[in-house]
Parts: structure tokens; sequence; C-alpha cells
């Protein structure tokens, strides 16, 4: 492919592109664009825009009018931000915890089997995952399917009342991502030549030590491509936190549809998407400068 | 008289060994082998024969169906790989790719716990061995074929092993470099003194680097001897063909006696052997070699036929001679001296002096 583009003539080759060029302009550029346009302007009373240059939006963010119209500083956006960070941190971290031995499960299996269950990994993919996610309310409610099992065995004696806490966000959340990072393990463990870790015990290594050595290393790219999977559209998270979490705890995607929503204020609400897009894109960049380029689009 | 008992303990015994797969597939068919202590031990056989499973068995990685292992006299089929003092040159050489070569030697020295200046210094030593010296610091997928293998060698060599185990390390690498480095296994294991077991389906190589070979088709073993044994006394029609060239004519057993076998081709012409133990009647297969034979103008003692075909091969020249009677088709090898060519030629008649200790016979049964 890269070699017959390397001989086509430019004209053909600008020819070639442009139908993919156009469409990430169209539906990637000129979205985010606008966007960052909205960051910089004025709100209007309900929703929309004042086509007048303001910083008002990015000032908000930190800061807050006193009553004698001067800067105090406000962490109150901050802390959601903070709280949306750590809350994703801990899913990714949850889903490192189950994904990886369930990947490692899956690779061992044989051809057949592994079919099979690589199919029931993505099942969650061909339903709504608003239905999922009421499902889960069915499940975590007070009285519901959890409590009533857990107290049926004896571990608790009392409802638990999940439903609306952190704890019910946090399982929702990894549920609904788990695939995410499982599937990119999976596929740096199948492409592991198992004979490495045969010459791993060869040389004296018990399995901890063959896996922490070996088999972890080598499937860094999948860990490190499944975190980015999992973290940043975890960052984004919408429909859980309102529905699990009870809509009390805030997730930076709960406060921005609030401002295009109830709060009418637009431009704040893409400063605030872009201050999401910045540290992400940082993050980003990081890290494919740790993994070397193509890190993130090869998984190698 | 000073040797104890101890120095009669094989180094590996495999006593019965049976391996089958799940789905029914035997690979190992009640296998028994002693390796000595010291010794360059080669498992030569066909692909399929089973050989990468005996060292599999022998690492550790499989468990047998049934039978036995024992290493210095001590059965260790309960033991896994990591608890063996045993190491492996894996066919693919198995390097660790994102650890340099300095790091994979030292990889089996860490997990012993050995000092970090000690391991340092044996990194050195194993290097220089497998005369790498300042490739310490290259990842093991920026050396070529043959450095990989010296690493992998390296690698197994440096936790001293009481075995190591080979699985057909050669067979990867360009004819040059395959003779070079069958040199330096050679050299390697007569320097360290540990015992080889060596895995290769070529016999030029078997015969060449072995103290003992073992001779395996279809999961079993058929011979075990030094090369020359192998080589002169075939107790298998499969070693004989398998080793070295070798033609087989139909006969039948003419006459059999403590003098000598006669046996009678398909076209009633007669050829006298040494001593085997046969009824007359049975039915055989004789077996040739062509360096043993020579030939002679039409005029000459021996069996007549006319050469089908005449191959140059430098050092010396192959005859393809058809015998009279349609009795079969057998090769002639004659060495050549230089500035004297042979005064046969295609189509022309020959006769075949076959010496009686060229002939050898096996009971007419396939394989
Ligand atoms: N893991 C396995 N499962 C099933 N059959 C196997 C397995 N490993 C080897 N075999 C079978 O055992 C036989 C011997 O294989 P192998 O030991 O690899 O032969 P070699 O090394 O002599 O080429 C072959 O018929 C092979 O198909
Ligand atoms: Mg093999």
């Amino acid at each position: 492919m890269i070699e017959y583009f390397r001989r086509t003539p430019a004209a053909r080759r600008t020819a070639l592109v442009s139908p993919a060029v156009g469409a990430i302009l169209l539906f990637m550029v000129l979205p985010l664009g606008l966007m960052l346009i909205y960051s910089f302007l004025q709100r209007a009373t309900y929703g929309g825009v004042i086509w007048t240059l303001s910083f008002q939006s990015y000032i908000q963010f930190l800061f807050e009018h006193d009553l004698d119209d001067s800067l105090i500083f406000n962490s109150a956006y901050l802390q959601i931000y903070a709280r949306s960070f750590i809350l994703a941190g801990i899913t990714t971290v949850l889903c490192v915890i189950i994904g990886f031995p369930t990947a490692l499960y899956l690779v061992q299996q044989s051809e057949r089997r592994r079919n099979i269950l690589m199919f029931l990994v993505t099942i969650p993919f061909w339903t709504n995952l608003l239905v999922r996610t009421y499902a889960w309310i069915l499940l975590l409610r007070r009285e519901g399917l959890v409590d009533y099992g857990l107290q049926a065995v004896g571990i608790t004696d009392a409802p638990l009342g999940l439903l609306y806490t952190d704890v019910a966000n946090l399982i929702g959340l990894v549920y609904s991502f788990l695939p995410f990072m499982v599937l990119p393990i999976y596929s740096s463990l199948e492409k592991l030549d198992f004979r490495l870790v045969e010459a791993a015990y060869d040389l004296g290594a018990n399995r901890i030590t063959a896996l922490r050595r070996i088999v972890i290393p080598l499937a860094m790219p999948g860990i490190a491509a499944g975190c980015i999977l999992v973290l940043v559209p975890c960052l984004g998270a919408y429909v859980t936190p309102e529905l699990l979490g009870g809509g009390k705890a805030l997730m930076i995607g709960n406060l921005i549809q609030q401002q295009f929503g109830a709060s009418q204020n637009w431009p704040f609400g893409a400063a605030l998407s872009f201050a999401l897009l910045a540290i992400v894109l940082i993050a980003l960049i990081a890290y494919s400068l740790r993994f070397g380029r193509g890190a993130l689009t090869e998984g190698r | 008289m000073g040797e104890g008992v101890g120095s009669c303990i094989p180094a590996i015994e495999a006593r019965s060994v049976v391996k089958s797969f799940p789905g029914g597939a035997v690979a190992l068919d009640h296998v028994s082998i002693d390796i000595r202590p010291n010794e360059f031990f080669t498992l030569l056989g066909p692909s399929g024969c089973g050989k990468t499973t005996l060292l599999r068995l022998i690492a550790g990685f499989e468990q047998p169906t049934a039978g036995e292992i024992y290493l210095d006299g001590e059965r260790i089929e309960h033991l896994p790989p990591f608890r063996r003092p045993i190491n492996t040159v894996f066919q693919s050489y198995a390097l660790f790719p994102h650890m340099t070569v300095g790091q994979n030697i030292a990889f089996g020295l860490e997990m012993q716990g050995i000092a970090k200046a000690e391991i340092a210094r044996r990194v050195a030593e194993m290097l220089a061995l497998v005369k790498l010296e300042g490739f310490e610091g290259r990842k093991a997928d920026q050396m070529s074929g043959g450095q990989q293998q010296r690493v992998a060698l390296a690698r197994a060599l440096a936790n001293k092993p009481k075995v190591l185990l080979l699985d057909e390390p050669l067979s990867a690498l360009d004819l040059k470099l395959r003779k070079e480095m069958q040199f330096e296994l050679k050299r390697l294991q007569t320097e360290t003194g540990i015992t080889f077991v060596f895995v290769t389906h070529d016999q030029e190589e078997a015969l060449t680097m072995s103290d003992r070979i073992a001779v395996m088709s279809a999961g079993r073993v058929l011979q075990v001897g030094a090369p020359r044994d192998i080589y002169e006394n075939p107790e298998h029609r499969f070693v004989a063909d398998f080793i070295g060239e070798t033609d087989f004519l139909d006969a039948m057993v003419e006459a059999s006696d403590d003098a000598g076998v006669r046996y009678r081709l398909s076209s009633g012409a007669f050829i006298d052997g040494p001593p085997q133990d046969f009824n007359a009647g049975a039915s055989v297969a004789l077996s040739t070699r062509p360096e043993r034979l020579h030939l002679g103008d039409a005029a000459g003692d021996g069996l007549a036929g006319t050469i089908d075909a005449v191959v140059y091969f430098g050092t010396d020249t192959t005859f393809h001679v058809a015998l009279d009677g349609g009795a079969g088709s057998i090769r002639v090898r004659e060495q050549n001296i230089a500035g004297k060519p042979f005064p046969f030629d295609r189509g022309d008649r020959v006769t075949i002096q076959m010496p009686r200790a060229a002939v050898r016979a096996f009971r007419d049964f396939k394989g």
C-alpha cells in the first residue's frame, strides 16, 4: 500500500486520500473547531452563544466572582475533575486486575473454546449500554438481587443500599469498560510465543517469576493500550454515573452535560470539554514518547 | 579399580517411557535409553518420530503417560522444569526479545540467586566461550541467526547444567554456518564436560558429531550405538535405509550355514554374504552400500548389468546399474583419480564386484 503511494504521481495520490481527509475534516476537525470557538464566546441567556470574544469560560473554571467582583479561587470544578480522574483511575486498575488474568486464561484455551469465550466477552457490545445499566439498577438497588444474595448466603444481614453510591458507579464503570481492557491484552498475549515461558521455566523461573519477567513485559503494549481505551472514555463517562451514581457525585461527563442542558452555558461546557481534551492529549503524547512512535496504533 | 559404582549410573535413563497425547497420537512407544555422563548423545530420526517429545519429557515440559525417567539415578518425572539441573537450547532459540544478550544469559543465574558481581563475571565468561565478546548490550533480535544460536547456547550453559538438551539447533542455519557450529558444539561439549543430548534428522550431522546415536522411528528406538556401529551393523532395514546410502534387492535365501548365506535374486543370479540367522527359503531384502562395491568390465566376475546413469560428484562418481533379468537397480560409487577417467559410460555392459562383507540382509517386512 505504502509502496503504491510512493510510486503514484502527486495529483493522483491527493485524489486517492482526499475522501479520507474529507471525512476527518467533516466529522472530527469541524465539530472540535466549533467547540473551541464556542469556548471563547459569551453565553446567551437561554442557551446558544453571543459572538463576542470572551475568556469568561476559562476564568470560570478556576475562579468565581466575589461580592465586590474580585476573582477568588474556586476549586469546585477542579474537584470534579479530580474525582473523575480518581474514579477513572480506580476503574482502570480494576480492569487490569480482572482483565489480565482473563486474557491470559483465554489465550491458553483450545482454538474452539477460545472463539466461543471471545464471543462471550464481546456480547455486551451487542446490546445497548442504557439497557445494561438499567439491569444493574435492578441488581444493586435496596433489596435487589445483590442484597438478597448476600443476605441469603449470610455475608451481610442488612441491605447494603449500594445503588447511587460511588461503589455502584465503580461497579458499573468496570462492567462497561472491561472488554476494552481484555481485547488489547488478549491480542498482545496471543502474539506471545509461549516457548519463551518454557525457556524461562527451563532456566529456573517459577510460574510467578516467569509471569513477572517474561509475560507481563511482553504484554505491556496491550496493557497500556487497554489502559488508554478504558481511562480516556471513562473520564467522560456519562450514562453510568448518571444512573448508578445517581447523578449526585458528578463526573466530568455529567458536568459538561449540565452546561449544555440545565445551565444553558454552552461556552462553559465547551471550555470544560477542551480542558479534558488537553489533559488527555498531554497524557497520550507522554505515553507515545515513552513507548515509541506507533505504539498506540500498532499495539506493539 | 578406583572406579566406583557411581560412574556406571547413566546421566539420563528412560525406562519404558510411553507418551500419548489426547486424541490418541502415541508419540513415544516404550522408549528405553541410557545416556552416559559426559557423552555427546544424539537422537536421530525422521520428522515426527518423537524426538522433540522425548526431549520435552526429559526437560520436564511434559509428563510421561507411563514409564520412568532418571537423572543420575534419581527419578525426576515429578519435578517441574525449574527444579531440574537440565537446560535446553530450543529449535527456535526462544531468546527473550525484550532483553539484551547479556540479560538473556544472566536470566538463569539470577534465578539461582547468584550475586550481581558473580553474574557479571559468568556472563562475560559465557560470551567469551561462544565468541560473542562485545555483544552484551545488543537486543536479541538485532543478531543474525548464527549469533542468536550462540546466545541461546551461552544462556543454556551459563547455569552449568548436568545435561544440555539441544533440539535441532542447527536446522535453521545455512550449510557453511552449520558446519562451523557443528565443530563449535563439539568443542563446547569437550570443554565443559556436560552431557549433551542432541536432536537431529540429519544422519550426516549425527554421524560426525556423536559419541553414540539412538535411531528412532515412529515413536520407537530401533538401535543405539556408536556411529560406526550404526553405520556398519544396522539391525533394522529402516536404520540401513536412513543412515548412509543404501540399495535394496528382493531375494530368497538359497542356503545358510556357519560359513555364510547364499541368496538368489529374482533373476536367478546368486549373491554370497556373511553368516546371518536365516532359514533356507526365507524371503529377505538384501542391502548394499554404493561405496563398498566396485565395477568390472563385462567379462569380469560378479553380477551383470547395464549402466543407467553416471553422476559426477567431484570427489567420486556414482554409477546407477540396472541388473540383468530385472533383479533391481543398485548404485556403485568409485573414487575419482585426477587425469584417470573411468572407462565406463552410460549404456555400457558391466559387472559388479560385491565383497561378501558388503552384503547384509533383512527379513523382508517393511519398517
Ligand atoms: N502436543 C501434541 N499434541 C498432539 N500430538 C503431538 C503433540 N506433540 C507432538 N505430537 C505428535 O507426536 C509425534 C511426535 O512429534 P515430535 O516429538 O514433535 O517429533 P519430532 O521432533 O521427531 O519431529 C508426532 O506425530 C506429533 O504429531
Ligand atoms: Mg522436533
